[in-house]
This record gives structure tokens, C-alpha cells and sequence, in this order.
């Protein structure tokens, strides 16, 4: 059953805070993750001691915890904490779980984080998915993220009847975004040729269609609808969001062997509801924030959705749509494959930013709605937020 | 034949992943199948994926024929970085469970979906591990 509009009614989203985004950030995590909290809290204009909750996602024990970031923020008791194990499927699932405590009366405000040293600490591209299917993966060299999502984006091209190189589009499309996105690692223009010639990594992937692993963090803070109105920008409300952990889905984060299909993800299984009760169709979403660990995910997210049609992303984003001065704009932050991979929070950061009339590029129309994803494979999670109104 | 109780129905069989391996180090490629719903499966995990507790998997050898359904040409491996590329196959087994398997030369020349393949057993790094060649 969704969840109420009541529920959805009770919070919105009023402040964004994020470090620096690098290559080598010289400090500790914590002080990446006390950099984007304390920004998201001041950002807001939020009396700090109403901060009462904070929710935040690692992989592999590579962030800060909770305790952590609430001693060095200086906050006062909390109601509300929790430290996740999860992956790119998190951001959109946590903001849904802040709205569910706040309408519960359980907190007041809570901050929501991610946190890592990710390209100069632990490396998640070359990081094991430890879990019960995974010896049989590891005897035969099956053993980074890229390749399992390549698997998901090879079975998609062969369904829908395109090529290994046609998955360049997006890529070069987020790229331009991410050129005047001063937050970006990413920042060269990339045209076609340019994707035709960077290295294959896991094929159908050539380099450009993976993330860049970065470090950095990123931070969101949700409060009560009533404090959300007197505070410094408008705050972004929320029309719907789900979380759906698909059946069979597996036994650990690369075990897709039980899945049914490789060219649908949790989207498909969400669409209906997450539209039904945002109460608008695919086609009247005016801006779109996609999770995009590797080029694929887009597209399979995208038409899971029902942004696109079937097989149909490829040539959407080529004619287009989905830039600056198209009917949708996707990626406005240039992604994950540009701006870094915090593992989506900065995905629907940008979200935010774009609704408030924030973001760091400017669209041609500003957006009133957004659909934000967060996740590739078996389960994920998804929001429609709206403007203030 | 009576209803088990609750208890041995949450102890359930012992079926370790080390079953799974000493087989394939016998050249035999086992598969769990439920007796309820016929449904057959890898990874090795003690309860059915549609039936759960509710019925008590049964170990068959698959026959080992089946069909390229996606792949992945790994340049870079973390584990084993001198010997890419190699082509790690997602194979269809006719017996409805999907494994990973690497392809054999012949069989990564030119990965076409649903090319006919048969598992066939190699020695790496200290294991008996299951490829696939064409058939």
C-alpha cells in the first residue's frame, strides 16, 4: 500500500550542503561528512538544536557514523539515528524513511549523508560484494561493480536492438552539463569521438560510461512541513516515493543470477505506484535526476519509468529532450558519470537545488517537478518532489 | 508423510556452498530444484526462491547445455589482472537456473545472444571451475 499523502504532506526538503568534490580530499571522512551536514543546517536556516535525527549509508565500513557526525556538529540529544549498509539504492529510500519518522512524530529534523573517501580510500569500482553468491563469482575473475551492471547493459542493447556504442549518448549528453558545473570532477568536453576512443573496461562499458570515483559528501536536511515554511528558500515538496526490493532479488549486491530480466530494474515495479499517487503521468514531469553508476542505468531506469519508451532512450537523449533547452532535462549535474559518484545523494541534491532555482546550471525553463531515482539493479528506490508552491 | 514441524522446517537441509565445489571438482555441475514448484536454481541457498521454507530442496546434475543470455568482456579484473581480456557469460542452463561461467576462446570470438553452449570444466587458481563452450 503507498504511503498516505498525509505522510508525504508532513515534511519537505530545505537544505543541501556538500564538500568539495576531489580526487584526493587530505582528510579524514568525517570532516567531509561534518562539512556537508554543518552546510545543509546552515543552508537551511534551521535553528540547529531543532536537528533531532540523522540517517546515513556506507558500503564496506567506508563512511562516518551518525554518532559520529552529531558529536562534531555539536547537536544536542537526538530521537532519531541510524547507520545503513546499502548502496546507490539508499538516497531517495532515506529521505522517504526522515518523512515517515517526522510524520510520526519521532523527529523534528533530520539529516541525511553521504560520506567518503572514494577515490583515495577504499575504492568501490575495485571493491569485493562480499556475500553468499560471491565465491562462485570470484573463482572466475567476475569481480567489479562494472561488470555486473555490463551484464544488465548488454542483455538491454540485445533486446532493444542497439550497439555497444551507441550507449555513448548519454555520456556525452551529461558531459555538457557537467562543463559548467563548477561542483563537477569531470569538467572537458567529451564529444562522440571522443567516447569511441576512450579504453573498454568491462564491455559494453568503455571508461567514460562508469562513474568517477571521487571523494567528497553530500548532505540533505528534511524537517517539519510547518518549520520547512519560515526558513531562508523554498521548500521542495514531496508528491511520492517507494522503495521496492524486487523478488528473487538475490543474495548479495552482484548476485542477479535469480532475476528474471536484466533489461528491468525496481522501476518497472515502482512506475505505476510513484505516478499514480504524485498525481501526474511520465510525460508531464517537467526535470528528471536518474542514478547512473554506468550509462545503462540511465536507460534502463528512464524507461522503467516511462520517461521513454521502450528501447527509445538512446534517441530521446540523442534529439535532445533531455538537455538544457529540452522538454525533460536529465542529469543536470552531469551525473554521477561527471560530477562524482557520492552513490546518488548528490543526485537528488540536484534535485533539490534545481526546484529552488539553485542549480549550479541553468535549464532554459525551471523545473516545477522532478522524478529522482536511486539505484541499478534488483532494488531501488524513487521520489517525485515538486517545487514550493 | 508428516507435516514437519516448525522447528525442522526453520533448521531446514544443510546445503553448503563446499557440496556445490566437490562436485564441480568431479566434473559434475549440481543445481537445486524444488519439489513443489519445479522451479531450479543457483547460487547454492538452502529454500526454494518462489516457495521459501514452505518445501525442501532436492540436488540434481544439470546436463550442462545452454544458452548465452548476456556477457561481459572484462579488461580490467581486480583478481586477475594479467590474464584480461576474458568474457565472463550469464548462461541459461535448459534446466532453468542461470550461472556465471567464463567462455572458452572459441566461444568469445564473437558472443552472439542465445548462442548454444556447453559447461565444460577448468582448473584455475587451485579450483574446478565451470566455462562454457560452444556446442
Amino acid at each position: 500500500m503507498p504511503i498516505s499523502k498525509t505522510v508525504w504532506n508532513s515534511a519537505a526538503i530545505v537544505g543541501v550542503g556538500y564538500s568539495p568534490l576531489s580526487r584526493g580530499s587530505g582528510v579524514p571522512v568525517l570532516d567531509l561528512a561534518l562539512q556537508a551536514c554543518g552546510g545543509a543546517v546552515a543552508d537551511s536556516g534551521i535553528e540547529p538544536a531543532l536537528v533531532d535525527g540523522i540517517l546515513s549509508f556506507s558500503f564496506n565500513n567506508d563512511s562516518a557514523p551518525v554518532q559520529a557526525v552529531a558529536t562534531g556538529l555539536g547537536l544536542g540529544d537526538l530521537t532519531w539515528a541510524l547507520d545503513c549498509s546499502l548502496g546507490g539504492q539508499a538516497p531517495c529510500y532515506l529521505a522517504i524513511a526522515a518523512v515517515q519518522a517526522i510524520a510520526s512524530g519521532a523527529a523534528n529534523a533530520v539529516l541525511i549523508y553521504r560520506a567518503l573517501n572514494g577515490r583515495s580510500g577504499a575504492r568501490v569500482g575495485q571493491a569485493r560484494l562480499p556475500g553468499a553468491a560471491a565465491d562462485q563469482r570470484y573463482a572466475i575473475g567476475f569481480d567489479a561493480y562494472a561488470q555486473n551492471i555490463a551484464l544488465w547493459g548488454q542483455r538491454y542493447l540485445i533486446e532493444t536492438g542497439q550497439r555497444c556504442d551507441d550507449l555513448g549518448a548519454v555520456p556525452v549528453a551529461q558531459r555538457r552539463y557537467a562543463v559548467d558545473n563548477e561542483r563537477a570532477v569531470l569538467r572537458k568536453p567529451l564529444s562522440y569521438e571522443d567516447y569511441l576512443a576512450a579504453p573498454m573496461v568491462a564491455d559494453p562499458f568503455r571508461l567514460v560510461d562508469c562513474t568517477i570515483e571521487v571523494d567528497g559528501a553530500c548532505a540533505i536536511l528534511i524537517t517539519r512541513a510547518d518549520i520547512a515554511r519560515n526558513l531562508k528558500h523554498p521548500p521542495v515538496q514531496f508528491l511520492s516515493g517507494g522503495y521496492r526490493l524486487g523478488h528473487r532479488s538475490g543474495l548479495d549486491a552482484g548476485d542477479a543470477s535469480l532475476w528474471p530480466d536484466l533489461t528491468r530494474n525496481y522501476t518497472t515495479i515502482l512506475a505505476d505506484e510513484l505516478w499514480g499517487q504524485a498525481g501526474i503521468r511520465p510525460h508531464e514531469v517537467d526535470s528528471a535526476q536518474i542514478y547512473d553508476c554506468f550509462s545503462s542505468s540511465v536507460l534502463i531506469n528512464i524507461e522503467g519509468l516511462g520517461l521513454a519508451e521502450r528501447g527509445g532512450g538512446i534517441e530521446m537523449i540523442r534529439s535532445g529532450v533531455t538537455g538544457r533547452d529540452g522538454r525533460l532535462p536529465i542529469n543536470t549535474n552531469g551525473g554521477l558519470l561527471a560530477e562524482g559518484y557520492l552513490h546518488g545523494m548528490n543526485t537528488l541534491a540536484e534535485a533539490v537545488l534545481q526546484l529552488q532555482g539553485r542549480g549550479e546550471v541553468k535549464t532554459s525553463r525551471p523545473p516545477q517537478t522532478c522524478v529522482v531515482t536511486s539505484g541499478a539493479m534488483m532494488d531501488g528506490s524513487a521520489l517525485v518532489l515538486a517545487a514550493a508552491r | 508423510m508428516t507435516t514437519p514441524t516448525p522447528a525442522e522446517v526453520a533448521i531446514g537441509p544443510v546445503l553448503t556452498s563446499a557440496t556445490w565445489w566437490e562436485a564441480t571438482a568431479e566434473g559434475r555441475l549440481l543445481l537445486l530444484r524444488c519439489p513443489v514448484c519445479s522451479t531450479t536454481w543457483l547460487p547454492w541457498m538452502p529454500y526454494c526462491p518462489e516457495c521459501g521454507p514452505a518445501s525442501v530442496p532436492y540436488v540434481i546434475e544439470s546436463g550442462g547445455r545452454g544458452s548465452l543470455y548476456s556477457w561481459v568482456v572484462i579488461h580490467y579484473s581486480v583478481s586477475a589482472e594479467d590474464k584480461t581480456p576474458f568474457t565472463v557469460g550469464s548462461v541459461l542452463l535448459e534446466e532453468g537456473a542461470m550461472i556465471y561461467g567464463r567462455l572458452t576462446a572459441d566461444a568469445a570470438a564473437s558472443p552472439r545472444a542465445d548462442t548454444l553452449l556447453v559447461a565444460v570444466f577448468a582448473q584455475r587458481d587451485g579450483r574446478t571451475v565451470v566455462d562454457f563452450a560452444p556446442r
